[in-house]
C-alpha cells in the first residue's frame, strides 16, 4: 500500500482515536473533579457529625471535670483510622484534655478559626461543646486526608486503565471500521492511479456498500465514462485534425511552390522587404537583371546588400509603401543596372491591417523606352518630310498646272489650224487628252494633300442634302448610264461638309463607272454591332456611331484585294477600259479616318461592291 | 449589678471576663479551692438533671439552689449561676434554714454541719428535689447524689434509684462519669 493510503488510513484512526481520548478525558475529568469535591464534602460532613456527636459525649466529663472520662471518650476516635489528633478545649481556651493518634499536635490554646478548615494534608474542625443550651467547650479534631488521596490516586489509576483499555478498543474498532471507509476510497484511489498511469479508461471501479461511497463510486464511474466518450471523440476529431492539417500543408505547400514558380517564373522582376527593409523575397529576374544571387541578398537590407541604391526612386518608394502608400514609377532609371523600369512599391498588410511588408514590382522598360524615342524622333522626321511633301506636292501641281494649260491651249490651236491632216489632229488630239488627264491628276494629288488641313470647321451635315448635291453633280453621267441612286433616309453628322460630298461623290462615281449594267445603287443605313467597334481601333465608347452601307451591282473584284483598294494609285483595272486617277478611294479612306470612322469593301466579282462607312453620328 | 453592667458596656470585657472567670475555671485544673469546684458542679447539675414540670407553678417561678447549713461555698456559687436559666426558670441561690423552706428548692444541698439535715432530707421525700451532701452516709440515709474526693478530685456518686423515684432524670451522660450507689 502506497504512503497516500497509508496516510488516509492513520488520519482516519488517529482522527477518530483523538476524539474518543479527548471525550473520555473531558469526561473522566469531570467525573473526577466531581468525585473529588463530592468526596470532600462528604467527608467533611462526616467529620461534622463525627464531631458533634463526640461533642455532645463529653458535655459531662468537660463539665464535671472527668478527664480519663474525656479521654475515653476521645479514645473512640481511635476506631476511625483517619483521625490524626483531638483535643478537649475548655472555654477560656485552654486544653482540657488531648489525643494524638498519629505524629501530630493539637494547637496549643484557644483556638481562632472555628468549625471546618481544610490544608492540602488534613481537615481540621472545631465544634463548641454545649449541654443544653450552655457552652462548656470546644472539641478539636484533625483529620488525614490521605484516604481521600489514595482513593483519589486510586481514581486516576481507573481511570488511566480504563482510558488505555478504550484507548486500546477504539484502536481494534476504528482499524477494523476504517477498512470499510477506507477500502473503497483506497480502491477508487488505486483505480484512479492506474487509469492515470495507464491513461486505460475502460476500467471501472467496482462499488460494494450502499451510502455516500457508492455515490462516489458511481459518480466516478461515470465520469470514466464520459472520459472515454470524450477521449474518443477527441481521439477522433484529432486524427481528423491531423489529416486535414496534412491535406491542409500539403495545400499550402503546393500553393507556396506555385506562388514561388509564379513570382520565380515572371517577368516583372519581384522582391518584397520586410518592415526594416531587409530582402525577404527575390526573383529569378531580379536576379538575371542585377546580377546578384538571391542568398546573397536575402535577409540583407535593401541598402546594404545593393548601397547605390540609397536615396534613389525605388528606395523611396519601398519605404514610402513601408508606411502604407502604394507609389507607382512610370519611368526611372535603377542606379544598380542602369536600366529602365516601371514599378509598384505596393504596403503588404495583416489581418489587423498593419504594414508588414512592402512588395516592390518592376519590370525593365528601356527597350520601350529607346524605341518609343526612336518612333520620336522618325515621327518628327516624318512630319517634317510630310509638310516639305504637301508644300511640294502643292507648289509642283499649282506650278505644272500652268505649262499643262498651255500644252492644252496650243494643242487646241493647232488642231484648229491643221486642215486637212487627219493624222496630225488626231496625235494633237491625244496630246490635248494627255494634258487633260494629267491636270486632272495633279488637280487630285492637289486635293488629297490638302485634306489633311481641313480639320477644323466640322458643322452638322445632313447627309441627304450631301446626296442631294452629288445626285445633281452626276445629272448627265446618271443620265447616260441610266442609274438609279436607291436611298432611305440618311442621318445627320458632324463634319466637313465639303469632304462628305466628296466622299460621297467617289463611291458614287466608283459605283456607275465599274458597271456594265445599268447602275443600280442603294445606301442604306444600319445600327453599328459591338463586334463591330471592337474591330474599329479607333473607335471611342462614349460615342454614338451610324453604319451607311453603299451596295451596287458592279463588276466588283476579288475580295483578295480588299485591302489594297484603298491604297492611292492602285488600280485593279485596266485604264483604257475604265478612266481614273487611282486616287479615289485613298482620298475616301482618309476623309473618313479625318472624320475618325471607318472604311471597309466587300465584293463579289461580277455581281457587286459594298461600302460600309462609319462615322460618328451626333 | 450595676457594676456589672458598666463592666459588661465596657470596652475591655474580656480582660475583665477574664478576671472573673479565672478563679471559677482555674479549680478545674489545680482543684485549689474544693468548695469552688462544687459550686461549679451544682449548677452544672442544672444541665445534666431533667425535673418535670410540675416542679413549677408559673413560668416566673425560679429555679431554686438551696444550700442548707453553713455557706461553703462564699460567692462562687452566687457567680457560677448569675445570669443562668433552667428552661427559662432564672436560678437563684437560696439559703435554706427551715425544712420548710426546703421543700421550695430544686436542688438542695445539704451541708455537712446542718444542724437540721434530718428535718431537711426527711421534707424532700417524694418531691422532685434533687438532694445532695459530702457526708459518708448520705446515700444510706436516702440522699441523691454525693461528693467525694478521689485522687484529690471531686467525684460524685449516684443514687439512681432515688433519683427516678423522685421523678428526675439524670442524664446517662452524667451518669456515665459517676460512681453508681448500689445499697
Amino acid at each position: 500500500m502506497d504512503k497516500q493510503t497509508k496516510s488516509i488510513r492513520s488520519k482516519l484512526v488517529r482522527l477518530i482515536l483523538i476524539i474518543s481520548s479527548l471525550s473520555l478525558l473531558v469526561a473522566f475529568t469531570v467525573l473526577f473533579t466531581y468525585e473529588i469535591i463530592s468526596y470532600r464534602k462528604a467527608t467533611a460532613r462526616e467529620l461534622e457529625v463525627l464531631g458533634t456527636m463526640l461533642a455532645q459525649n463529653l458535655t459531662a466529663a468537660l463539665a464535671f471535670d472527668n478527664t480519663s472520662e474525656a479521654l475515653e471518650i476521645l479514645s473512640s476516635l481511635r476506631a476511625e483510622k483517619n483521625i490524626i489528633s483531638a483535643a478537649l478545649y475548655k472555654l477560656d481556651g485552654h486544653i482540657f484534655e488531648q489525643i494524638l493518634i498519629q505524629p501530630g499536635h493539637v494547637p496549643a490554646s484557644t483556638l481562632e478559626s472555628k468549625g471546618f478548615t481544610q490544608t492540602s494534608q488534613y481537615f481540621e474542625l472545631v465544634v463548641p461543646v454545649i449541654q443544653g443550651e450552655r457552652e462548656l467547650g470546644f472539641l478539636y479534631i484533625r483529620r488525614s486526608t490521605q484516604d481521600i488521596d489514595e482513593r483519589l490516586m486510586l481514581y486516576a489509576l481507573i481511570i488511566f486503565g480504563v482510558l488505555v483499555f478504550c484507548f486500546l478498543l477504539t484502536y481494534l474498532l476504528s482499524s477494523k471500521f476504517e477498512k470499510s471507509v477506507t477500502d473503497p476510497i483506497i480502491h477508487l484511489a488505486t483505480t484512479a492511479k492506474r487509469i492515470s498511469e495507464k491513461k486505460d479508461y475502460s476500467v471501472r471501479a467496482v462499488s460494494a456498500e450502499d451510502g455516500e461511497l457508492k455515490t462516489l463510486t458511481l459518480a466516478f464511474n461515470d465520469m470514466l465514462s464520459t472520459i472515454q466518450t470524450q477521449n474518443f471523440e477527441i481521439q477522433k476529431h484529432t486524427h481528423q485534425l491531423e489529416q486535414k492539417v496534412a491535406e491542409r500543408t500539403i495545400e499550402i505547400q503546393r500553393q507556396k511552390d506555385f506562388a514561388e514558380t509564379v513570382v520565380n517564373s515572371s517577368l516583372v522582376l519581384i522582391a518584397v522587404f520586410d518592415s526594416e527593409t531587409r530582402f525577404i523575397a527575390f526573383n529569378n529576374r531580379c536576379e538575371i537583371e542585377f546580377g546578384v544571387k538571391r542568398e546573397d541578398v536575402l535577409g540583407k537590407r535593401y541598402a546594404e546588400a545593393m548601397p547605390s541604391i540609397t536615396g534613389s526612386p525605388s528606395y523611396k518608394a519601398v519605404i514610402r509603401a513601408l508606411n502604407g502608400e502604394v507609389v507607382h514609377h512610370e519611368k526611372y532609371q535603377s542606379p544598380v543596372s542602369g536600366e529602365f523600369y516601371e514599378s509598384f512599391s505596393v504596403p503588404l498588410r495583416n489581418e489587423k491591417n498593419e504594414v508588414y511588408a512592402a512588395l516592390l514590382t518592376a519590370h525593365n522598360i528601356t527597350e520601350i523606352v529607346n524605341a518609343s524615342e526612336k518612333v520620336i524622333r522618325s515621327n518628327e522626321e516624318l512630319k517634317r518630310k510630310n509638310a516639305e511633301l504637301e508644300q511640294f506636292a502643292y507648289v509642283a501641281s499649282h506650278d505644272l498646272q500652268e505649262p499643262l494649260r498651255k500644252i492644252q491651249t496650243f494643242a487646241d490651236m493647232a488642231k484648229k489650224a491643221i486642215k486637212g491632216d487627219d493624222a496630225l489632229r488626231n496625235f494633237l488630239g491625244k496630246i490635248e487628252v494627255s494634258a487633260s488627264r494629267m491636270s486632272s491628276l495633279i488637280k487630285d494629288v492637289l486635293e488629297y494633300s490638302r485634306l489633311s488641313k481641313v480639320e477644323e470647321s466640322f458643322i452638322e451635315t445632313d447627309l441627304n442634302r450631301v446626296l442631294e448635291y452629288v445626285r445633281s453633280d452626276f445629272e448627265l453621267l446618271i443620265a447616260e448610264k441610266g442609274a438609279v441612286i436607291d436611298s432611305g433616309r440618311l442621318p445627320v453628322v458632324r463634319g466637313n461638309q465639303l469632304q462628305l460630298h466628296q466622299l460621297f461623290a467617289n463611291l458614287i462615281n466608283n459605283a456607275i463607272k465599274f458597271n456594265e449594267r445599268n447602275p443600280y445603287i442603294r445606301i442604306s443605313t444600319q445600327p453599328v454591332t459591338a463586334a463591330e467597334l471592337n474591330v474599329f481601333p479607333v473607335s471611342d465608347r462614349n460615342k454614338k456611331y451610324c453604319k451607311l452601307l453603299f451596295t451596287d451591282n458592279g463588276i466588283g473584284f476579288d475580295p483578295g484585294f480588299k485591302e489594297q483598294v484603298f491604297t492611292i494609285f492602285q488600280r485593279l483595272n485596266a485604264r483604257d477600259k475604265y478612266e481614273g486617277t487611282g486616287i479615289g478611294l485613298a482620298l475616301c479612306k482618309k476623309i473618313v479616318e479625318n472624320h475618325n470612322g471607318h472604311i471597309s469593301v466587300d465584293s463579289v466579282p461580277g455581281e457587286g461592291t459594298t461600302f460600309t462607312v462609319i462615322l460618328p453620328s451626333l | 449589678m450595676q457594676f456589672v453592667i458598666c463592666v459588661r458596656k465596657a470596652w475591655v470585657p474580656v480582660l475583665l471576663t477574664t478576671a472573673f472567670l479565672y478563679p471559677q475555671r482555674n479549680v478545674f485544673a489545680q482543684a485549689a479551692d474544693e468548695y469552688e469546684v462544687k459550686a461549679v458542679f451544682l449548677y452544672n447539675f442544672v444541665n445534666f438533671v431533667e425535673w418535670p414540670s410540675s416542679s413549677f407553678n408559673d413560668g416566673s417561678q425560679p429555679f431554686v439552689i438551696g444550700v442548707a447549713g453553713k455557706n461553703v461555698f462564699g460567692t462562687s456559687l452566687i457567680e457560677a449561676v448569675k445570669g443562668e436559666f433552667y428552661r427559662g426558670h432564672r436560678i437563684e441561690v437560696w439559703m435554706v434554714n427551715n425544712p420548710a423552706e426546703a421543700s421550695k428548692c430544686h436542688i438542695l444541698y445539704i451541708e455537712k454541719s446542718c444542724t437540721i439535715f434530718q428535718q431537711v432530707l426527711a421534707m424532700t421525700k417524694g418531691k422532685p428535689i434533687l438532694t445532695i451532701a459530702d457526708t459518708d452516709d448520705f446515700m444510706v440515709q436516702g440522699g441523691m447524689i454525693r461528693f467525694f474526693m478521689e485522687n484529690n478530685k471531686v467525684r460524685i456518686e449516684v443514687n439512681q434509684k432515688v433519683v427516678n423515684s423522685h421523678q428526675l432524670v439524670i442524664s446517662s451522660k452524667l451518669l456515665r462519669l459517676a460512681r453508681i450507689y448500689n445499697n
